[in-house]
């Protein structure tokens, strides 16, 4: 069994960045769909957003932050091009020199809107070729897809809040 | 009581005195962090035989020359603990005794009225042996427990395991060390390894609670473990599963262990999207076996790139057989 590809959205990004061991993923989303939404492809510092979103939530830089405050990061702080603060390749050690250079360029902001869950909606979006962030639970079969790139779950691999760092009650 | 204290101090400085003159603290930390008594029994040349004794943990004999008998009917633990006493009894010049169970119903450091003597010296001896300060030192730093944590059963339970020694007879050596105070201590002692066990495996069952559990985490990295056949293992790691890395558990020999738990836990804000979480995979040995565990974390799709390794050693042989110790043996064989 294959993947049907109905709608692509692909060619509105850039090429997939690799977080590493870092708890950014809300960040990284956030931010290539932001710069997705911009002409042409420049990818956004999505250090810059995670930076603020952390700090709106008063969350240290090892743990995950919130769609509330990402979205008001995106919001209220916006984003330079990622060169402007270029991304860590791990967590700050000291929390105290984590802050943004103290000059960077122009910086965009975008005001990203919390949806209610629904597949219709999600599918609805897409078709309109809008850039779209889906939260969701995974489990450990998400990791592994078949050579098809299909992920097939063992029946009694039921999703898992915690398989990819997900809150209990997702968006 | 003031010749008891001056039993007690007479027994503990001659512990220590053994432990400068072999060279045991450097080899001690250096090794697992634990101070093998069988290993300086044959190095001091005292023979020490197991055998199954009756109503007997252990015996010190000096006609026609010194040597130590020890039970096989108990675990690894009691037998370290009485090897320990015989040493003392060794050490400290004392006449010939057979050692019944009262040496582990005694607390260490401890003496009433009418106690003998020697059985005080011995006891106190065994415990200043086999859990000196400086070993409670060295676990501390390595597991990151601060003095509070050893309030807790627990963690003293978890130090009973790597130092060898047993729960009850760690507890009042800690009170001896003035680490926790004499409440705390009868708490803790009122509290079964039974209780502590239940609690580190949850919601799963055992057949029986003989072997233990131990906690493992990253500090356990390199560590050497010696345990017994059935002993469990509860590893807690931290995991990336935020960013794809996840802890492979296939390199667990499914022939020598059983999976009886995974699960994810997470103290992070519920909120929190993409927070690293703690996986607790708990596993039972199926027998007596010897080998290392190697745990690692990493992306499915990335094998070759490791972000964290847990490796440990293992010795799941258990309690001593009959005849001479297993390190007795190994040094024999070498010079044979």
């Amino acid at each position: 069994m294959g993947v049907a590809v109905l709608r692509d959205l692909r060619p509105l990004f850039g090429a997939i960045r690799d977080q590493g061991a870092r708890p950014t993923c809300l960040a990284f989303a956030a931010s290539d769909c932001h710069a997705a939404l911009r002409d042409g492809w420049t990818p956004l510092s999505c250090e810059f957003a995670f930076y603020h979103a952390q700090r709106r939530a008063g969350l240290s830089p090892h743990t995950g932050s919130t769609l509330e405050a990402m979205l008001a990061a995106l919001r209220e702080d916006g984003q330079p091009i990622e060169t402007d603060w270029p991304y860590l390749a791990a967590s700050p050690a000291d929390f105290s020199i984590w802050t943004p250079p103290s000059r960077v360029g122009p910086v965009y902001r975008r005001a990203g809107k919390r949806r209610s869950d629904g597949f219709d909606e999600i599918l609805a979006l897409l078709e309109a070729d809008q850039p779209t962030l889906v939260l969701m639970m995974l489990s450990d079969a998400f990791y592994s897809p078949d050579s098809d790139g299909v992920v097939i779950a063992p029946t009694n691999e039921a999703p898992d809040p915690l398989s990819c760092g997900r809150p209990r009650n997702p968006e | 009581m003031t010749d008891y204290r001056a039993a007690i101090r007479r027994a503990t400085l001659a512990a220590a005195r053994l432990h400068r003159d072999l060279g045991i603290e450097a080899r001690a930390t250096r090794e697992n962090g634990r101070i093998d008594v069988f290993e300086v029994v044959a190095r001091l040349a005292v023979p020490l035989l197991f055998k199954p004794l009756d109503g007997l943990l252990g015996a010190y004999l000096r006609d026609p020359a010194p040597g130590v008998l020890v039970t096989t009917k108990r675990s690894l633990s009691v037998q370290r603990f009485t090897a320990a006493h015989e040493l003392g009894h060794h050490q400290l010049g004392h006449k010939p005794t057979l050692d019944d169970e009262t040496i582990l119903r005694e607390a260490p450091f401890a003496a009433h009225a009418g106690d003998d003597l020697q059985e005080v010296e011995a006891n106190a001896f065994a415990a200043a042996f086999l859990l000196p300060r400086w070993l409670v030192t060295w676990h501390c730093e390595r597991q990151g427990w601060k003095t509070v944590a050893l309030h807790y059963p627990e963690t003293v339970y978890q130090l009973a395991l790597r130092a060898g020694m047993s729960y009850t007879a760690t507890c009042w050596t800690l009170l001896r060390y003035r680490i926790i105070g004499r409440s705390t201590a009868q708490k803790l002692v009122e509290i079964e390894p039974k209780t502590i066990k239940k609690k580190l495996l949850g919601v799963f069952r055992p057949q029986n609670y003989y072997g233990d559990v131990w906690l493992l985490t990253e500090r356990d990295a390199g560590l050497r473990i010696e345990g017994g056949p059935s002993d469990h293992f509860v590893m807690c790691v931290r995991e990336h599963s935020n960013a794809g890395y996840l802890w492979s558990i296939e390199t667990l020999a499914p022939d020598g262990f059983a999976l009886i738990g995974d699960a994810r836990e997470s103290r992070e804000p519920e909120e929190a999207i993409g927070a690293p979480v703690t996986r607790r995979i708990t596993a039972q040995s199926r027998r007596t076996q010897t080998g290392e565990m190697c745990l690692v974390e990493r992306r499915p799709w990335q094998p070759n790139h490791v972000l964290n390794t847990l490796k440990v050693r293992y010795d799941l042989s258990g309690a001593e057989g009959e005849g001479w110790s297993r390190i007795e043996r190994r040094y024999r064989l070498e010079t044979a």
